[in-house]
């Protein structure tokens, strides 16, 4: 609700001027006595006048209106007329600080859970037809719940939120704040303010009340704010900041070994560790999981975790196990890039490590491969049971988001027959006919096992340009997929081309982990940047078609994260008033707009004048 | 209580009236004989006029014998006739003609006073009407020593009337049967128009002119601005805003007044001249009243 506020209201008291300028105009004009031989002239010469304008004579009250809007426009700007907020029908906009730092514990609770303590007594004083909105502070600010009237709803929003391993934009927050709050809206803002507290420098010019709640108080606290990890002829490194005031021991852990340890004493400011890896992976797909750990606490309660992987250097291998199959080889010619070594059934041990093995005849030698996949028969040595063939089965469903999937139509396709199996525990169904399963995927002791229940002959899938697609995910799955748990990827990822020696124009391919691919053509010695790409996994990137050696996953990066807490502190604006050091309402001067009115009225009566003696 | 109206007939502008005579264009039936030469007439006065041959019943009187003598033929002579020729000059004494300087009112008086001069010179009978609320009449006179009784009864103080000129037409026309020449000397602003009074004053028997005299602030207005017009007879005030070009719409009609009169008494064979009173009545009564056939 808008309140009309004054700065000097007892200038107000000049609208009292209004009422001689009304009673001016309602008295009669005085006008001059002149005497005429006859009036029967005149009237002939004022009636033909009349006709001939085009205009209507404007109103006497057009006159009064306009030097009352003067004058209405010149008493309220010089009052110092301002619009405030009122009561009735509110306008709550909650702004929580969801950075890292608000996760910061101090006797047993949390910043973010005084916080969201502090939000719903906010939301208890609400009344019928009050609304209220919640933003999440974070490095993107974003709306959480949009100006609603349910506040049940607000608060189960409110309950949800938590600390996230971001910084915190809150010039952007208040902007979005302002944004969605209506003239007049109440903001609360609820942080441990660590963030720059010139947050209010470039506050809108709309009427607000502000309300700075402190949540959690600076004491020493000590946590990781970033890792990273990166690659390159000296090894791999492992690059750690820790902040906050204190000191404690920062250990580096490659799975569950200790590998390094360092002592760090913070004293406000962040600092940064390096740790290089005695034995980073070698082989190409593997993947290493380092976990950084403060002792004897991390104040930050965010996962401290990086995943190393060193990428290929060597085109994927196949190993196939059959007879020799002419939709095999059209598959080495459709799929470029690929190694495929035939082999029979009975051959001796087979040596080598492979990323895919596709078995196409019974066997039970397998060798170690990071993905199989059996095609019309069982896997050895899992609990799959043959329970008969199915005569011209019939597809009855499949799940189209599975990225084996991706890209392969399963409409109209044709099976003579298929054996049916028995799905045992953990398998996963991903193709279904009506009788039985057609793909299924198990994964157990580290391998990833796929079976088809039909021969490449059974089908006619083998005929269309589908199988290479199907085989190709397959490849992309079993290369890069990452084992373990994952946290958002949030640094950016740069990629140079070799400089020196090298050259003119580089291409370049960068492979996502959702299976998007970037192509760039890069000059000797320049960078591409993938920006903060979300979901862990590899990024698989060749320069000139050769794989690069430099990438990796990073963890979360808390830029300009500080963890001391601070008292807030107003804007220094004219436009606020001070209610306390945490309270402060804004309000929109519009004397200017009133100065605007009155000028306006004026020369519209001047031209009104004009019309009046000069143009008729 | 107006003032009586002095000077209005100067010996220098008397002396330049006296070759001007009352013009008649056409015969008006009278029955009494007078001292004024009839220009259409041939009569039985002294004076020669013409000869024409002798037609059986003619008066034998009048034969030239001298002409028979020398001639052998019988030949009529001719003499003028002499007619008794009225003028009767109409003045509108109404509140309208106060308007001045120079005021209409004493500029009607002194082309009343000339016209009465060359008229009595003329050997005319002349009478005077004041036309105000009621009629103030001076009975005819002839010959030039009652142009003093004349000049008397012009001088009087105006009667300054709001009756409507064509109801004072009315009434004299009715009341007084003119015959002659009726000269109205008036502004002519009235509500009902010039025809109303002509209507009552043409006759049979009369030929009427009609002098218009306007102020010059009935034609060209000194003032402006906010304003409430006063009509100084009965017609309504009227309240407005004077701009410039409410002023010059104003002049564009009376312009057009002027000339709907003008034309009004040419279709009805009406002498009519009108001039402002700031103008010298010698224009006057030296040009425009010639041109207008209301002299010669």
């Amino acid at each position: 609700m808008i309140a009309l506020v004054f700065d000097t209201p007892w200038f107000l008291a000049a609208l009292v001027a209004m009422l001689p300028v009304i009673a001016f105009f309602l008295l009669k004009r005085k006008r001059r006595d002149v005497p005429v031989s006859s009036s029967m002239l005149w009237q002939r010469a004022l009636k033909e006048t009349m006709a001939r304008t085009p205009f209507r004579k404007p109103s006497e009250w057009l006159s009064l209106l306009l030097m009352l809007l003067a004058l209405a426009g010149v008493v309220f700007g010089s009052a110092g007329l301002r619009l405030g907020s009122g009561g009735g029908g509110r306008a709550l906009v909650l702004v929580v600080d969801v950075s890292a730092s608000m996760s910061l514990e101090h006797e047993g609770e949390s910043r973010i859970g005084i916080a969201r303590a502090k939000a719903a007594e906010a939301l208890d004083a609400l009344k019928d037809g009050d609304q209220v909105t919640v933003i999440a502070a974070g490095t993107n600010p974003r709306v959480l719940v949009h100006a609603t009237a349910d506040i049940a709803a607000a608060r189960r929003v409110l309950d949800d939120v938590q600390a996230e391993p971001v910084g915190c934009d809150m010039r952007s927050a208040m902007s979005l704040a302002f944004a969605e709050g209506r003239d007049g809206a109440e903001i609360v803002v609820l942080s441990d303010f660590c963030h720059d507290q010139d947050s209010w420098a470039d506050l809108p010019d709309q009427s607000a009340t502000i309300t700075l709640v402190q949540c959690g108080q600076d004491q020493p606290n000590v946590g990781i704010t970033y890792t990273d990890v990166s690659a390159d002829d000296g090894g791999v490194s492992v690059l750690v900041r820790v902040a906050g005031d204190g000191a404690r021991t920062l250990s580096l852990l490659i799975g569950d070994a200790l590998t390094d340890a360092r002592e760090v004493v913070c004293g406000g400011e962040e600092i940064t560790v390096v740790f290089n890896l005695p034995n980073p992976p070698e082989e190409a797909g593997e993947f290493q999981r380092a976990t950084l750990k403060l002792e004897p606490a991390d104040d930050l309660k965010l996962d401290d975790t990086a995943f190393i992987s060193i990428g290929r250097t060597d085109p994927p291998r196949i190993l196939h196990v059959g007879a020799a199959d002419p939709f095999i080889m059209r598959l080495e010619a459709a799929v470029p890039g690929l190694v495929v070594n035939n082999v029979s059934p009975g051959s001796p041990d087979i040596q080598g490590r492979y990323d895919l093995a596709i078995v196409t005849e019974q066997t039970a030698n397998i060798p170690p491969a990071r993905c199989e996949l059996y095609i019309g028969c069982v896997p050895p040595g899992l609990p799959f049971v043959d329970e008969g063939e199915i005569a011209q089965p019939e597809l009855a469903d499949w799940d189209s988001t599975h990225p084996l999937l991706r890209g392969v139509g399963l409409e109209n396709l044709l099976f003579a027959r298929a054996r049916k199996l028995s799905v045992p525990r953990k398998a996963i169904e991903i193709v279904k006919f009506r009788d039985g399963p057609l793909l299924l995927e198990l994964r157990a002791d580290g391998r990833e096992t796929y079976t088809w229940s039909c021969g490449l002959n059974d089908s006619n899938l083998v005929l269309r340009p589908a199988f290479p697609v199907f085989i190709r995910n397959l490849l992309g799955e079993a290369i890069h997929r990452v084992q373990g748990r994952s946290m958002p990827c949030s640094r950016d990822l740069t990629f140079s081309a070799p400089g020196g020696d090298a050259a003119g124009e580089h291409d370049f391919q960068l492979r996502l982990p959702d299976g998007d691919e970037r192509t760039a053509h890069l000059l000797a010695g320049e960078a591409f940047t993938q920006r903060a790409p979300q979901g862990l996994g590899f990024y698989s990137a060749a320069i000139d078609g050769t794989p690069s050696s430099e990438l990796g996953t990073g963890l979360y990066s808390l830029a300009e994260t500080s963890l001391k807490a601070a008292p807030p502190k107003p804007p220094e604006k004219s436009e606020v008033e001070v209610v306390s050091a945490s309270a402060w309402t804004l309000e929109r001067p519009v004397w200017r707009w009133c100065a605007a009115v009155a000028i306006l009225a004026l020369l519209a009566e001047l031209a009104l004048w004009l019309v009046k003696n000069r143009r008729i | 209580m107006s003032e009586p109206y002095t000077e209005l007939l100067d010996p220098a502008f008397r002396a330049r009236l006296e070759r001007l005579q009352i013009a008649v264009r056409r015969a008006l039936p009278s029955s009494l004989r007078g001292d004024r030469r009839s220009p259409t007439r041939k009569g039985l006065s002294l004076e020669f006029a013409d000869f024409r041959p002798y037609a059986p019943g003619d008066d034998v009187r009048h034969l030239d014998w001298s002409a028979w003598a020398r001639l052998d033929q019988l030949i009529l002579k001719l003499f003028h006739d002499e007619e008794d020729l009225q003028l009767h000059l109409l003045i509108d004494d109404s509140a309208s003609m106060e308007m001045g300087p120079p005021e209409k009112a004493l500029a009607a008086r002194r082309v009343a006073a000339a016209l009465a001069w060359i008229g009595l010179r003329d050997g005319s009978r002349v009478s005077c009407t004041l036309i105000g609320d009621r009629l103030e009449r001076m009975n005819a006179v002839r010959g030039e020593a009652a142009v003093g009784r004349l000049l008397t009864f012009l001088s009087q103080p105006g009667l300054r009337g709001k009756r409507p000129l064509h109801e004072g037409c009315r009434e004299f026309a009715s009341f007084f049967q003119p015959h002659g020449v009726v000269v109205l000397v008036s502004d002519l602003l009235d509500s009902a128009g010039i025809s109303a009074s002509l209507k009552s004053l043409q006759r049979r028997t009369t030929e009427v002119a009609v002098v218009q005299l306007l102020a010059p602030q009935d034609v060209d207005p000194d003032f402006d601005g906010e304003v409430r017009l006063l009509d100084m007879e009965d017609g309504p005030s009227v309240e407005t805003t004077l701009s410039p070009a409410r002023i010059d719409a104003y002049r564009a009609t009376v312009k057009r007044f002027v000339a709907e009169c003008g034309e009004h008494c040419l279709r009805r064979a009406v002498a009519f001249a009108s001039c402002t009173t700031d103008r010298p009545l010698e224009d006057l009564f030296l040009h425009d009243l010639q041109r207008a056939g209301v002299l010669r």
